[in-house]
Parts: structure tokens; sequence; C-alpha cells
């Protein structure tokens, strides 16, 4: 018997809306939802709006109201707090974030982004936290996926992703400001404005600029290598606009642009230091719909992220700008009682100039076609199948030096890459919950790998290259949650094993041309992570709160000969610490607030690169303390103070510098 | 198992409710915000018609603390519910713009779902069975942990539909 049109239409609706526009639409209203269901929802997990607690994936939600306890003043900061999370300090601003290790600089296995639009950036494959153009306090949650989630957001989501939902303009009025000063003579201002437009919608503008110096006079612990530190004034801007517009009852339309100016000391992937700029732009319109036929978004977005440093490569400048647009169109609907779909179609094009020789461009376009299917198959048991196709073609068009071993053709490449996640989550009880899960996740080399890096001095250069495969991370997790409602607690464990395929170092490769030698980057091997977390959380004394969490990992490396040949190269197993401890507590009563964060990483190693090799640095276990007390001087202002790293001046925490310690006062006000 | 019995199933699993009246004002509150997610929601004042039975001393019951609770007017959002008791034996002459019902009110509540055919007014309970057996649309549960139930049937004759965000959060049959 054939099927009614109810039953195959929604599989055709992505295309034919995409074809012909959209009837109507209504955004997701998080505040809503999360009033009426009790908990934080997300999209982050399978792409269709859940409960957190239901998600078939490792999942943790920073609140606002966690953001505003944790006393950073930027989003490492933040997120340094979080059960499982791993953090690395290189300077005052610039911290690398990582979920279930395969720590470096330029950390590379979490994917970020803002509202759905992807902020990690390309060419070098890592988030550039300053550059986010985000305040704090327009932060209505951030969403920090652990595992893969390719299925869903593509390439780059391999360790976890990091999905930073700010309120929504069509419902949430957000109107406060903030004025912070402290130690490394750190000023920091943010102003957040929502204009209501009555029945229409809404607009939020916001922006801050910050300005802090880590590194005024050479110190007697200042390796002589890293005077590249000395006396720079680190300054971030940022801009944003956020609009929406309800089009009619069931029709929305939301437009957010943004800008960004950062300069600030960096540690950079060749673990050398250098002051670097970024500027980034971006601008995207989404219109969305909730209707009979499902629930539709179409979303079209452009970024421009430009990476800039003066010393560059052997003293030769470098200047990426790495241009990316993404058109995606997706339908999450339901069928019957039981099945819950998403089609999705993604297109994107994204290229990068190659830097320092430059007057050639490297990109790809990807046409991804994805898919969710989650079944509800017993009263308390659902199981979620999600999968995704890239199709990647792969380009250069341009000039090239004199004597390269490559010509443009040799980039005229294509790549089919499959992504997968399955979870079946088993919820036993109203306490208990199982959660099994795999899942495949991919990451493509970054475009400095796969050609922007080109330089050349006499006698030898240095080039990215086209036939380097993408990263496979297969991931197998058992999780089991518990709430212990007699002890306002819940327990969260976790076991899982990595698999990773195919790991890339920017350097170790070499390719002979007709006039030079070139170093290039190169696949190093394989390598496998087993580990566990175990966290608790909760309430007591009406006025008290707390947690503790332990994550333990180990990593086993399967590198090849290639990997001892790589300067600067990926050392996941060194890198990486086996125990990762995390405890807080909190109290708050009548206009008091205070809370305390104590963070404990075993011993790791690290790189010290000194211009011309690498050397392994044993970084030893520390552990580092940080704190916030809060005073509500009335309805709308509160003054704060808070600290990082409060227990020494000084503390070692990886390869570099050692970090400092950060004392800061804040005066805000909300409205 | 065919997919009607493993929701069966389910909405007997999820809401293994106490046999005692248990209403309270998050229960009411969960259920005006649920009503929030139809397409066409309920705005602005509303009379509640609390739907009991006289002879069950558990539906008085319910019905008494309901009646309570919205005695001066219960407001979710811009949604302001007033109540207004109805016997079971009254449904016929009953004018309001959503029915409560309160649990033990047996068989005899199908005359609800006979009405609503030709009235399409909203109706929600906290007695799952009721949403089960298809006389009322949505059964809400507000503890340990927040479920919402909605029997798919009942609601298109009731005349609610609700958004696909909400849909595919909560469990249907």
């Amino acid at each position: 018997m054939p099927l009614p049109p109810s039953r195959y239409l929604p599989l055709l609706l992505p295309v034919v809306l995409c074809a012909h526009g959209m009837a109507q639409a209504q955004s997701i209203d998080y505040g809503a939802l999360e009033r009426l269901f009790q908990e934080p929802v997300t999209t982050s997990a399978t792409g269709s709006p859940q409960r957190v607690t239901d998600v078939p994936a490792s999942m943790v939600i920073v609140t606002a109201e966690d953001i505003r306890r944790s006393g950073a003043y930027d989003l490492p900061g933040v997120l340094s707090h979080v059960a499982g999370v791993d953090f690395q300090q290189w300077t005052d601003d610039q911290a690398e974030i990582s979920v279930r290790g395969y720590d470096q600089p330029y950390s590379q296995r979490v994917l970020v982004l803002i509202n759905g639009r992807q902020v990690y950036a390309d060419d070098y494959n890592f988030t550039p936290w300053s550059s986010l153009p985000v305040e704090l306090g327009e932060i209505r949650q951030i969403e920090i996926v652990k595992g893969p989630g390719s299925a869903l957001f593509g390439f780059g989501a391999v360790g976890g992703v990091i999905n930073i939902v700010t309120y929504d303009p069509l419902y949430d009025d957000i109107d406060s400001a903030a004025v912070s000063a402290g130690s490394q003579q750190l000023v920091q201002g943010s102003a957040i404005a929502t204009l209501p437009l009555g029945q229409i919608g809404g607009v939020r503008i916001s922006g801050g600029a910050r300005s802090n110096q880590d590194f005024p006079n050479a110190s007697s612990e200042s390796a002589a290598a890293d005077s590249d530190l000395i006396g720079h004034i680190n300054q971030r801007r940022d801009a944003n606009l956020d609009g929406a517009a309800r089009l009619n009852d069931s029709t929305s339309l939301r437009v957010e642009a943004s800008t960004t100016e950062v300069r600030q000391n960096e540690y950079n992937p060749v673990y050398e230091y250098d002051f670097e700029r970024f500027e980034t732009d971006s601008v995207k319109a989404q219109l969305s719909s909730d209707g009979s036929y499902g629930l539709l978004q179409l979303t079209a977005y452009a970024n421009r992220i430009n990476l800039a440093s003066d010393q560059g490569v052997l003293g030769a400048p470098v200047d990426y700008t790495d241009r990316m647009t993404v058109l995606q169109c997706e339908d999450v609907f339901k069928l019957g009682v039981s099945h819950t779909f998403r089609a999705a179609l993604e297109y994107r094009h994204e290229s990068t100039n190659t830097s320092p020789i430059s007057g050639a461009d490297v990109f790809y376009n990807v046409i991804s076609a994805s898919g969710m299917w989650s079944w509800q198959l017993g009263p308390s048991l659902t199981l979620t199948n999600a999968v995704r196709l890239d199709a990647l073609t792969l380009g250069r068009n341009g000039s090239s030096p004199l004597g390269y071993p490559f010509i443009n053709s040799d980039w005229d490449r294509a790549r089919q890459v499959p992504s997968y996640n399955s979870g079946l989550v088993w919820r036993l009880d109203d306490n208990d919950t199982l959660r099994l899960l795999a899942a495949r996740g991919t990451l493509l080399p970054n475009l400095v790998e796969l050609g922007a890096l080109l330089y050349r001095i006499p006698g030898f250069g240095g080039t990215g290259i086209p036939t380097l495969a993408p990263t496979v991370v297969d991931n197998y997790e058992f999780d089991w949650d518990r709430q212990l409602p007699q002890f306002g607690a819940q327990l969260r464990t976790s076991v899982f094993y990595q698999l990773t395929d195919n790991m890339i170092s920017l350097s170790g490769g070499i390719a002979v041309g007709p006039g030079a030698l070139y170093f290039t980057p190169t696949a190093i091997g394989d390598s496998s992570a087993l580990g566990g977390s175990i966290s608790l959380d909760g309430h007591f004394l009406e006025h008290w709160r707390w947690g503790a969490s332990l994550r333990l990992e180990r990593i086993s490396e399967s590198f090849g000969p290639s990997a001892a040949a790589a300067v600067g190269q990926v050392d996941p197993r060194n890198e990486t610490p086996t125990r990762l401890v995390k405890l807080n507590i909190g109290w708050s009563q009548g206009r008091w607030e205070n809370d305390v964060y104590l963070a404990y990483q075993s011993q790791t190693a690290g790189v010290d690169y000194n211009g011309f090799v690498g050397t392994s640095v044993i970084v030893p276990a520390y552990s580092a303390v940080d704190a916030r007390l809060g005073y509500k001087l009335n309805t709308h202002l509160t003054l704060a103070v808070s600290g990082q790293n409060l227990l020494h001046a000084r503390q070692v925490q990886t390869s570099g510098e050692p970090v400092q310690r950060r004392l800061l006062a804040t005066v805000s006000a909300g409205f | 198992m065919r997919p009607k019995a493993w929701a069966l199933l389910a909405s007997i699993a999820l809401f293994a409710l106490p046999t005692a009246a248990e209403v309270s004002d998050t229960t009411l509150l969960i259920a005006a915000r649920a009503l929030s997610f139809l397409q066409h929601p309920l705005q602005g004042e509303v009379v509640v018609g609390i739907v009991y039975q006289p002879g069950s001393p558990q539906s008085a019951l319910e019905a008494r603390q309901l009646d309570a609770m919205m005695e001066d007017g219960f407001r979710a959002g811009t949604l302001v519910l007033r109540s207004r008791l109805v016997r079971l034996d009254e449904l016929a002459s009953s004018n309001v713009g959503l029915y409560f019902l309160t649990s033990d009110l047996g068989a005899a509540a199908a005359a609800l779902a006979q009405l609503n055919r030709s009235r399409h007014v909203p109706c929600v309970t906290t007695d799952i069975a009721q949403v089960r057996d298809g006389n009322c649309a949505m059964g809400v549960r507000a503890q340990p942990r927040v479920e919402i139930l909605v029997n798919r049937a009942a609601a298109a004759a009731s005349g609610m539909t609700f958004s696909e965000a909400f849909r595919v959060m909560i469990t249907e049959l």
C-alpha cells in the first residue's frame, strides 16, 4: 500500500522550502521550554529540541547563573570550572579548552559555535576565544557536548562541541553593563541593551572592550627566548547586533551581525610566543518555522576571520584571512507518536589565502546531507541514530613561487567523509538514566596544513599539502546518571574509549621541488584514549551549593617515524593530564554570594621551542584556586571581587610562561 | 508490539501517579505553561471548568484545591486562569474556555469526550487514565520530573494543535 502523503511529505520539505521559500516560522523559545520542563533545553545533541536529561550524549550546560558566579572575565575562565573540561592558560588572554584531552596550543578537537554559527577557525582548526563576538552577560547557556558530534555539526566536532546560546531578542529583554579593573593593568567594560519592538520583535546590541598587559617587563623567570612577550598591550573590542522579528503568529526571522578586533600575546601551534592580531566579522540570517510540516530552519551566514602576526614564520609576517559562507536547511518533525526525524542539507565554501608568500588561495566546497531518527522503542527506551555525509572538493588558485613542488591542479581532489552518532538512552526510573553511545567524528586538516602555509628562504621552504586525509575519531561510551534527591544532588559517571586515526602534525614531512626542499605537514599516526569521569553536584542547607569531579584518561600513541621529525609535534599522551579534579563550593544568602573553585591536574609535559628545536618540558602537577565574592548593593547594582590562580603569584601550568595570579573588581548593573 | 501499545506502556511507566489526589500550584503552572505551546494559545482571562464528581471524596478534594488556587486568578505569563466548579452531570450546560478534570471521575468522564466533539474545548488533567482513555487531551505531572502526555486523538477533538518543538519533547499516544 502506498504511503499516505502525510508520511513522506515531511522528508521532502527541506528541499521544497529551500527551493520555494518558507511560509511560516517560529524560533525555539528556550526560556519558555526551560520554565515548562524545569531544566535546560538544548538542540546541540541531535538538532531536535530536547531536555538536557534526555539527550543521547554526555552533555553539561553552563547557565547564565553559573557564568555570573564564576568570577571569570572571559569564556575560557568560565569553562575552566566545568567538570572534565581541560584548560591550559598560555597567556592572560589565550587559554585552550579541550574535551577529553588532546591538549595543545590551538586546540583542534572541540568545535565551538555561537547560536549554531561556527566560530571555530578552520585556518588553524582552533578557537580564538578572545575574538568570539559575545559578551558574557548576553549568554543564556553554554552547551558542552563531550564526544564527537560530527553527524550534526560536521568537521571539527571530534572531541566535543561547545555551543554558546545567547538570549533571543524575540523573547528576552536583557539590559546590563559591567566595568572591571584588576591586576595586569586590566580594564574591561561591557554593555548590553535590548530594544523591544512590541509585537514585532526586538533588537539587542552589545559591545565590550578590554585592555591589559600580561608581561609589562622582563622578569627573572622569563626566558630570553620569550622576549616576544614583553611590553605588549593586549586589547579586545567587539560589537554585536542581534535582531529578531515576528513576521506572523508563527513566523520569525533572526539576523545577527558582529565584529571583533583583538591584539594579544599568543602561544602558537609550534610552541612559540607571538603578538597576534585577530579580526572577525560575521553576518547571519535565520528563518524558522513551526507548523504541521515540522520545525524548519533556513540559515545563511558568512564569517571572516583574519589572523596576522608580525613575527610570523622565520621572521616573515603571516596574514591569513579565512572566509566562510554557509547555507543550511533543516526540518525536524515527528511521525506518529514515537518517531522524531531531522533532515538537513548544507553547503559550505571556505577559503584562505597563502601566507607569508601571498598570491594564491586554498579553498574547499562541502555539500552535506544529514539525517537523524529518534525512535522511542519502549516505555523508557529511546534509540537515536544520526548520519552525515560530507562531500568535499578541494582546490587552489593563484600563483606559486618558482621551484614549488606542486601545481594548482594537485589540489583538485574530492573526498566523501561519513560520520555518525548513535545513542541508546534508557530511563530506568525517575532517578536513573543509562546511555550507550557510539560515534564517529571527523576533522579536516586545517587550511594552513592544506596549503595556506607557504614560505621560502634560500635553501628551503615550507608549505601545506593537498594530500592529507581527514582525522577520524571513533568514540564508544557508557554513561550512568543518578539523581540523589535525598541529598539534593546528582551523580554523573562516564566511561569512554576513543580511537583516533590519522593524526596530523603541522611539520614532519618533506616535499622536494625543482628549486628547493619544502617542509610540510604530515600524518604522524594513530592514538587511542581510555577514560572515565565521575561528578557529583548539588545543594545543601538551603544556601549552599557544591560540586566535585574526577576525570581519568590515559592516551596511547602509535606514531610513525615522521612524528619524530615533527617540530612542535602533536604529543597528546604527555600533554593530557591523566587525572583532572575539580571542586567547587558556593553560598548565597541575602545580598551576599560567594564561590570558590579548585582545579587539580596531574603532571604533564609540553614542548618548549627555541626557534630551531622543540624540547619536552615537564609540567609538574598543580592546584589552582579561583574565587568570587559578590555583594548586591541594590536591585540593580552588584559589586564583586574575584581572582584566578589565587594560590601563587606565578605558577607553572604549561610549558610556556608561568600563569600569574589575577585579581579583579567588577561593578555590574542589570535592568 | 504495535506502536500504540508501546505508547500506552510509555504513558503507564512515565505517569505512575499516586492514587491520592495531588494537585499543587506547580502542577497547575506546568499545565498553564504547556498550553502556551498550542499553535493558537489561550490568552488573557480564561474560565477553567474544574470537572468533579461530588460523590468522590478524592475528586471533590482536588476540585476544592484547584478552586482555591484560582480563586484570585492564577497567572502564567499572559494567561490568567479563573475557576468555575463544574459537576460531571452539569457538563452539557457548562460554558468555559478550558476543562481541568479531577481524579476519580471514572468512566463517566467519557461524557466530556463526547461533548468535545462539538465544542472543541481544551482539556488538562493529572489523571493519566483519562488521557489514556481519550477523555482528556493532556495530562501533566510535576514531580519528581515534569512529564506531559498528550492523546493526539483527544487533542484533535478538542481543537488542540501543539507546536512541533513542543511535540518532540513530550510523550504522545
